[in-house]
């Protein structure tokens, strides 16, 4: 293992000893070599053939990295000297930058957009679910916020390629975003599912329950933490995933309620994501996945699976049930109205419905008069 | 038992115990040049203390994974080297003033090229070496520090400090049965995720003694009663370091290992303490 000062030491040289590159060039920030530390590794900004570039030069070796990165990887090319006078060739890799901040950083601001955060993960999120393969770390140090919003994932090194295929992973993320059950063994593209699940849970809590960044801001780390939600068997998410049945935020009902998992694929998560169609065109039908319910047109969902049961559509408003609570949605506005606890529909109808009350009391709800409200 | 990760709310701590006496001022090969023990364990202590602060470098700053504390001891005095009479923290220690020490080397390139590269490395305290060996006193102040560390309601589900002591000699100040007393005492002292570790390293330039480094217990079968006292004064390895420890010793050994180095030379000392400084898996 070297010493990350050695490696610091080697690229502050005037000439630093590479192996096999050539046209590049330190950057520097106050006169002092612009790096970073990452896992196992001095992560310093490059500028090479006249490009900028991240230089990652390794304090250990680690497996699988040209399986991974491919040409990227460059064993051995970066030559240090340590306290003793010995040299050593570290491996390095030689990626393109990006410019931004870690969100970690960013939620660390008071003044952050929690809701274009939320959104612009889930985004990447299902582009990665559909790939075959998997990142193996997904924390907020390893994804960077650009300037225009969207998310990247960086630090690829405990990916899951095809060519790893029944090989045992040599890393295991941060615990803090991984299923506590998750081992070595697990090592296929399913091995983000919980970490997605969870983040994009806590994301979506912090809109809702402003304790959620606090604590995060506190602490660096979100709570519950995954460890706790499974060892309670979810109760220690219980309280968040009944804000999310009150409020009608079916999905991330159904997201928090994926993490009590007892095992770190979910599979249910990538119809959970499936992203969504305007309502355009009639006629939409209920339709049943994975032993939940949405309303689906021709070309897909109009709305997700998410609900425990659902009613077929009066025009564009669709009564559905999450949990203890009845929801009374629009297909094109969302969310209208959640039933108090306890209630239910007595007779839905075309232009409203019959609800009894917990007290055993009726009364009618007009859809017109939840879309005007809406509308406001 | 030792898996908590180390983070900003789990911090973990670090003590390196430097033995000051006399006997410190014999001359010792470190690599490519020669200095005295007492040059070298500065040399090689600082360098632990700057990998610690670099690793908690981040693009927004440091991140206070570690609290450190350095103890020298000799001629009857036990003090703190870094200035504070506690544990401090990197953010501090990273504040404090050093002095540079920079050596150039001629380094022979793959290619047959010959180019100078200066070395340069932080020392954050002197060395110096007179007087007698007070090692229980300085134990006597190891335990307090790590006792209090142990307590702290922020530390109590941390991992547990790890203590480094480094020596060439036998303590002045003690009887063996004394040592082995407040060495116990010491690693004693707990988290909720483990008993302090206490790593005792002793040096020795001979080439001709052959080192005992991270021993099993075969090997220390008829070993000298220095050697055994070192090996009973000391924590055995918890697994986590054993991947690193097998690939010190190499692949025909079997855990567990002793966190102890008995006729260590300069860069023995400098394995041993960078694997038992290294928690790398856990820190995040």
């Amino acid at each position: 293992m070297y010493a990350i000062a050695d490696i610091v030491n080697a690229l502050r040289q005037r000439w630093p000893l590479w192996q096999t590159l050539d046209d590049i060039e330190v950057v520097r920030r106050n006169g002092e070599v612009d790096y970073t530390v990452g896992n196992f590794s001095v992560v310093a900004r490059v500028r090479h053939k006249g490009f900028d570039k991240i230089l990652k030069c390794y304090t250990r070796q680690k497996p699988y990295l040209k399986e991974i990165y491919g040409s990227q990887f460059l064993p051995g090319e970066l030559i240090i000297t340590d306290v003793m006078g010995f040299t050593h060739s570290v491996d390095c890799l030689l990626v393109d930058y990006i410019a931004g901040e870690t969100l970690d950083k960013r939620l660390l601001d008071e003044a952050c957009n929690i809701e274009a955060l939320s959104q612009a993960f889930e985004r990447v999120a299902v582009e990665l679910l559909a790939q075959n393969r998997a990142h193996g770390d997904i924390k907020p140090d390893n994804i960077i916020v650009t300037e225009d919003g969207e998310l990247h994932l960086v630090d690829w090194d405990a990916c899951f390629v095809k060519h790893l295929a029944g090989q045992e992973s040599a890393e295991l993320g941060s615990s803090a975003y991984q299923h506590p059950a998750r081992s070595t063994m697990h090592f296929n593209r399913h091995i983000d599912d919980y970490s997605i699940a969870y983040l994009l849970t806590m994301l979506r809590a912090a809109q809702i329950d402003r304790t959620i960044l606090e604590h995060f801001r506190s602490f660096y780390a979100f709570a519950p933490s995954p460890a706790e939600i499974v060892a309670s068997e979810g109760g220690a998410i219980a309280q968040l995933t009944e804000q999310f049945a009150q409020q009608g935020m079916a999905k991330e009902y159904r997201l928090s309620k994926m993490l009590s998992s007892h095992t770190p694929y979910l599979y249910a998560l990538t119809s959970v994501l499936t992203p969504t169609i305007a309502p355009d065109k009639a006629p939409f039908e209920v339709e049943q996945l994975n032993g939940y319910w949405g309303v689906m047109a021709s070309k897909g969902w109009v709305v997700g699976p998410f609900y425990d049961w659902i009613l077929e559509p009066f025009g564009d408003i669709y009564i559905a049930g999450i949990g203890d609570y009845v929801c009374i949605n629009s297909l094109r506005y969302g969310h209208l109205h959640t039933l108090a606890k306890g209630s239910r529909i007595v007779q839905p109808e075309s232009e409203g419905c019959i609800v009894q009350h917990a007290s055993g009391e009726e009364s009618y709800i007009k859809y017109s008069d939840l879309l005007h409200n809406f509308a406001k | 038992m030792y898996t908590q990760e180390i983070t900003r709310k789990h911090r973990s701590a670090i003590l390196l115990l430097i033995d000051r006496s006399a006997s410190m001022q014999e001359i010792v090969c470190m690599g490519k040049h020669n200095v005295s023990k007492a040059e070298a364990v500065t040399i090689i202590a600082s360098a632990i203390l700057t990998e610690l602060i670099d690793r908690c470098h981040r693009i927004e700053g440091l991140r206070n994974y570690y609290d450190v504390a350095v103890i020298g001891y000799g001629n009857d005095t036990v003090e703190m080297l870094l200035g504070e009479e506690d544990f401090i923290s990197i953010e501090r220690l990273a504040r404090r003033e050093c002095t540079s020490h920079r050596i150039s080397y001629e380094v022979e390139l793959p290619n047959g090229e010959s180019r100078i590269v200066e070395h340069n490395t932080s020392l954050w305290f002197e060395p110096k070496a007179e007087g007698n060996t007070p090692m229980y006193e300085a134990l006597l102040k190891v335990l307090t520090l790590v006792e209090r560390w142990c307590l702290h309601e922020q530390n109590r589900d941390s991992f547990p400090p790890i203590v480094v002591n480094i020596t060439d000699g036998e303590m002045s100040d003690c009887n063996p049965s004394e040592l082995l007393d407040i060495s116990t005492i010491i690693r004693r002292q707990a988290t909720n995720d483990g008993n302090t570790l206490l790593l005792n390293i002793h040096i020795e330039p001979s080439v001709k003694t052959k080192a005992l480094i991270f021993p099993t217990k075969e090997e220390l079968q008829g070993a000298s009663a220095a050697t055994r006292l070192f090996a009973e004064a000391s924590s055995v390895m918890p697994e986590l370091f054993n991947q690193d420890i097998i690939r010190l010793k190499g692949e025909g050994y079997k855990p567990p290992f002793i966190g102890m180095g008995y006729n260590a030379n300069i860069l023995e000392l400098l394995s041993i303490i960078n694997i038992g400084s290294r928690s790398g898996p856990l820190l995040q």
